[in-house]
């Protein structure tokens, strides 16, 4: 798997950043740098073009992790027991993600959404190089992932989207 | 809070079994390396007391070389109320609930355990005191969410 770089690599791409100096502010610089386009909203970033898959990222500064979040929606037809077995596959067959089904089942109509996680623990520190291999390394592998039970029939018709 | 420097990360092409094995036991953890594969690992958590008192992990790092993650993965017998109805919402509830970790069930002779995983990069570098605090704190976390979720069986 070939995640490159841009070639607009700063001096600084090696060396560690330490946990007291993680922060939102930080992290959108390292995307800017990577042309990795980006919105804020509050304490979330969401990274939006240069990824296979849209990234929401947050800091847990008390627990020194950096959380990478996305989601797919499914289709309105799907039962919270379809979802839970679809995530249970999902988390069988696939790292180093952690999928978790959220139910909206009180809702009209109701619908469910499979999210995939990352924590990126950070307590002794990590290098810009090994943040951007690990979000895009995340989101390919999600959107892989995404792809391939697409080919099963029974999971892709509960997807929204392919 | 101790700072970390590059030259304290070990190589990814160093990385094997063997020179991580020996950095655990510099920290004082007794640990074994696999006779069936070098890259795997196993940790002895005997005379480690945990505050769960249902927590009797066995846990394994497998250093994958081509993926340059360290499998770090810890087994424990499911809480008693657990049968196969509720083991799927139980897992699901652990998963969404309990940051860090994955987790996942398996079943053997009618007994259900859950494995609790996580994942550490080494492809630039792995930081040996980032593999000791997760030995710890691992048990931590999954002793944890095993005691609260179990409330809510």
């Amino acid at each position: 798997m070939t995640l490159l770089f841009s070639d607009a690599t700063p001096k600084d791409f090696n060396k560690i950043i330490q946990p007291e100096s993680v922060t939102l502010e930080l992290i959108s610089k390292i995307l800017e740098d990577q042309n990795i386009a980006y919105e804020i909203d509050e304490d979330v970033i969401q990274a939006v073009k240069g990824l296979a898959f849209d990234v929401f990222i947050t800091i847990d500064e008390d627990k020194n992790l950096i959380k990478l979040r996305t989601y797919i929606k499914l289709k309105d037809s799907v039962t919270e027991k379809q979802l839970n077995e679809i995530v249970s596959t999902l988390n069988h067959d696939t790292a180093p993600l952690k999928f978790t089904a959220t139910y909206y089942g009180d809702e009209s109509p109701p619908h469910g959404y499979i999210d995939g996680d990352y924590y990126l623990f950070y307590q002794f520190g990590f290098t810009p190089q090994s943040f951007l291999y690990l979000i895009r390394f995340f989101s390919l592998v999600f959107s892989r992932t995404i792809k391939s039970v697409n080919k099963n029939k029974k999971i892709s018709d509960l997807l929204s989207q392919g | 809070m101790t700072t970390v420097s590059e030259k304290d990360l070990l190589a990814p092409e160093d990385v094997c079994g063997l020179l991580l094995s020996k950095y655990l036991t510099e920290f004082d953890i007794s640990n074994s390396i696999s006779e069936e594969d070098e890259n795997l690992i196993f940790i002895n958590y005997d005379g480690v007391e945990f505050d769960n008192e249902s927590m009797n992990p066995l846990l394994s790092i497998y250093l994958d070389q081509d993926s340059k993650f360290a499998h770090f993965s810890l087994i424990n017998a499911a809480p008693e109320a657990i049968n196969k109805k509720t083991i799927g919402s139980f897992i699901n509830a652990l998963n969404k609930n309990y940051l860090l970790a994955r987790y996942e069930e398996s079943e053997s002779d009618g007994n259900f355990y859950i494995t609790c995983e996580y994942w550490l990069n080494y492809k630039f570098g792995l930081n040996p005191l980032a593999v000791h605090h997760l030995i710890y704190t691992l048990p931590s976390v999954f002793g944890g969410a095993l005691h609260i979720e179990s409330t809510n069986l």
